[in-house]
């Protein structure tokens, strides 16, 4: 099931992982007030949305990701962002198996 | 006459929502979904599910408050199961503080999701 699952969805879950990064990047990038809260808000969605068509290596990198924000440290939000990019861009470039 | 259960289903990612609708409805339940409290309310007005599944972080409210009003103020004796990203020591509290029936984590990916609902619900309840 999963893997037709994947096939279905998986274009729509890059779309949605891009979005979801570049708000957080947006977000950091202003550092405003509450930016934490709401990158890892932004990061708990995404990995959500990996967990549930079992994409582990990018459930495993919102997690880590938004653990980094709830705690305030931006350097572990950046290159957690970072690796979530290269991760949903590397799963753009492959058929549509993780 | 149909036999197949019913499902509602609020989460705030239309993306979620759609691979759950599509995984249950395959495996023979009724599916219907809202991505905000009042379209959730509607249909909780209108129909009575055999399951209510919430999210918990959601930018409306938290899930586990939804499903204590539902509990509490309007009675509401349908099983409700929290169903989140949240690991799963957090979501079992929330849930029991919530008086909600359960707990499912999206962290087990979809097929433990489609076992758990079978399990509640009964497996694949078609006509």
């Amino acid at each position: 099931m999963i893997e037709s699952l994947r096939a279905r969805f998986l274009s729509r879950f890059i779309e949605s992982a891009r979005e979801r990064i570049d708000r957080a990047l947006a977000l950091d990038a202003v550092g405003a007030d509450g930016a934490f809260g709401n990158i890892a808000n932004e990061l708990h969605g995404l990995g959500g949305e990996a967990s549930m068509l079992e994409l582990s290596e990018i459930s495993g990198l919102a997690r880590s990701c938004e653990k980094a924000a709830r705690h305030g440290d931006r350097n572990g939000v950046r290159r957690g962002l970072e690796g979530l990019r290269m991760a949903t861009e590397a799963l753009g470039s492959r058929p549509s198996s993780e | 006459m149909s036999a197949r259960k019913s499902i509602l289903v609020l989460d705030d990612s239309p993306l979620v929502l759609g691979i759950v609708r599509d995984a249950l409805q395959n495996e023979g339940f009724d599916v219907v979904v809202a991505s905000d409290l009042r379209a959730f309310e509607r249909h909780v007005a209108t129909a009575t599910p055999d399951l209510i599944l919430i999210d918990v972080n959601m930018p409306e409210a938290f899930g586990d408050d939804v499903g204590a009003v539902l509990k509490g103020a309007r009675k509401l004796t349908v099983p409700i199961w929290l169903f989140s990203n949240m690991d799963d020591k957090t979501l079992e509290a929330r849930s029991r503080d919530a008086g909600l029936d359960g707990f499912i984590s999206k962290r087990a990916g979809v097929n433990v999701l489609v076992q758990r609902v079978q399990g509640i619900l009964g497996a694949r309840a078609v006509s």
